[in-house]
């Protein structure tokens, strides 16, 4: 199987993969809150905090910004800015914390074919020095994406995220069993989705069940804390 | 400048990508190298008045570094360079191809693992896409040489103004994403390579 660079990533558990797409599954008029995703959620020892974006530190820390966006355009939201306030108004905030820096990854959620799929996009990441000042960790050169799981909630204390299985797509885009729109380059081993919102979502429309996208070695369960 | 969402101000956090031009693809192929040992060494840096150095070693010699997809076999035609602040410290590091295309030269910079990186938790690192960066090399008589960045401004610009057809992707940002291949990229320097605009204004100058 290809080595794919986006997607040798350890999903929370050790030795899954997933996929990295350049749009979002999730847009604003398609995001849909979940009130059992709220709360402190636990994972092999690893902590996990998931807020409202409106109740998140994230937000507040860049509330400033958007009020001076927001004076800047004579006191009105731009149609961008409604259009991202709605999406905020129902997505989440997932904070946690690993080998002394901060990571916070914005989360949306779309039901398809009567499945909840859950958008990931980084958010924020930082650290904090021995003086305790937190600082921004910038990566130039670096482009963000999304990644996408199938959520599922086996009761509101136990969630399920099935992350699609990069390696298993890969190959059925490069066997021509399957067609979404792609960028790969060989020499450096590059492999973005590049298909738009729309052909997402039809797509998980059509595989969202099934079992060789979404296998137990792409898959985390998350207990409930509080 | 663009105005700053909340959206935006996430994203800048993260991305630096303000008036460089980045790629997905690479300029390069295997038969473009032009590696040049003469580069090998410590250099001093100037941009604008900002000075730091840098040092270029063989890729190959760099035993621990990650290298990525097929690079491990062209290693020994490829560069290791690492900046370093005024301060001495570390600010970037990269992978870098010097390839001739047409009648000057490139390098192709894609951002090597740093140890801050590679600290990094492997799912939120995962959502992170190298890009590549392109310079015009011009080496000097006295053996300096200097860098010219790629514009990015110049590019869309030619995009918005439907003068060129290059494959790109706009985001929910609307950021434009240069997605061209390798040979579209290649096309774009053939024609633009002796533009001016097409560069950035400040040149990176390399003495020994």
């Amino acid at each position: 199987m290809k080595k794919i660079i986006f997607a040798l990533s350890v999903i929370i558990v050790t030795g899954s993969s997933c996929v990295t797409s350049l749009q979002p599954l999730v847009t604003y008029n398609t995001a849909i809150a979940d009130n059992r995703l709220e709360g402190s959620w636990e994972q092999d020892g690893q902590e996990y905090i998931v807020q409202k974006v409106f109740n998140s530190e994230l937000y507040t820390k860049h509330k400033q910004e958007l009020e001076k966006s927001r004076k800047e355009n004579n006191g009105q939201l731009s149609e961008k800015d409604k259009k991202d306030s709605v999406l905020y108004s129902k997505s989440y905030i997932i904070k946690y914390s690993k080998d002394g820096i901060q990571y916070q990854l914005f989360a949306s959620m779309i039901k398809l074919n009567g499945r909840l799929f859950m958008n990931f996009t980084p958010a924020d990441m930082t650290s904090t020095d021995t003086s305790g000042s937190e600082n921004e960790i910038n990566l130039s050169n670096r482009l963000d994406s999304h990644t996408i799981a199938r959520v599922q909630f086996t009761n509101n204390n136990v969630m399920k995220l099935d992350f699609i299985d990069g390696g298993y797509l890969y190959d059925q885009i490069k066997a021509g069993r399957m067609k979404i729109k792609h960028e790969t380059d060989e020499l450096y081993d590059t492999f973005l989705i590049t298909a738009s919102t729309r052909e997402l979502q039809q797509f998980l429309e059509k595989y969202g069940n099934d079992s060789r996208f979404f296998n137990k070695e792409n898959s985390v369960t998350l207990n409930r804390k509080s | 400048m663009k105005k700053i969402t909340l959206t935006t101000a996430f994203a800048l956090l993260l991305v630096f990508l303000s008036g460089c031009l980045t790629t997905l693809h690479p300029i390069f192929t295997e038969k473009d190298l032009a590696y040049d040992p003469k580069l090998i060494g410590t250099w001093e840096t100037e941009n604008q008045g900002k000075k730091g150095s840098a040092v270029i070693s063989n890729l190959a010699t760099e035993g621990s570094l990650e290298i990525p997809g097929n690079i491990f076999s062209i290693k020994q035609k490829g560069y290791f360079i690492t900046y370093r602040d005024e301060n001495g410290k570390i600010s970037e590091q990269y992978i870098a191809f010097l390839a001739r295309i047409g009648k000057h030269v490139y390098f192709d910079y894609y951002p090597a693992e740093k140890k801050e990186d590679r600290k990094l938790d492997e799912f939120f690192g995962a959502h992170f896409v190298k890009m590549h960066t392109s310079y015009r090399v011009e080496i000097l008589k006295d053996g300096s040489f200097e860098l010219s960045q790629l514009e990015e401004g110049y590019v869309t610009r030619l995009i918005e103004e439907k003068k060129i057809r290059i494959n790109h992707e706009t985001d929910a940002d609307n950021n434009t994403i240069i997605t061209a291949s390798t040979k579209e990229l290649q096309q774009y320097l053939l024609k633009y390579g002796d533009e001016p605009a097409a560069y950035r204004s400040d040149k990176t100058i390399f003495k020994k």
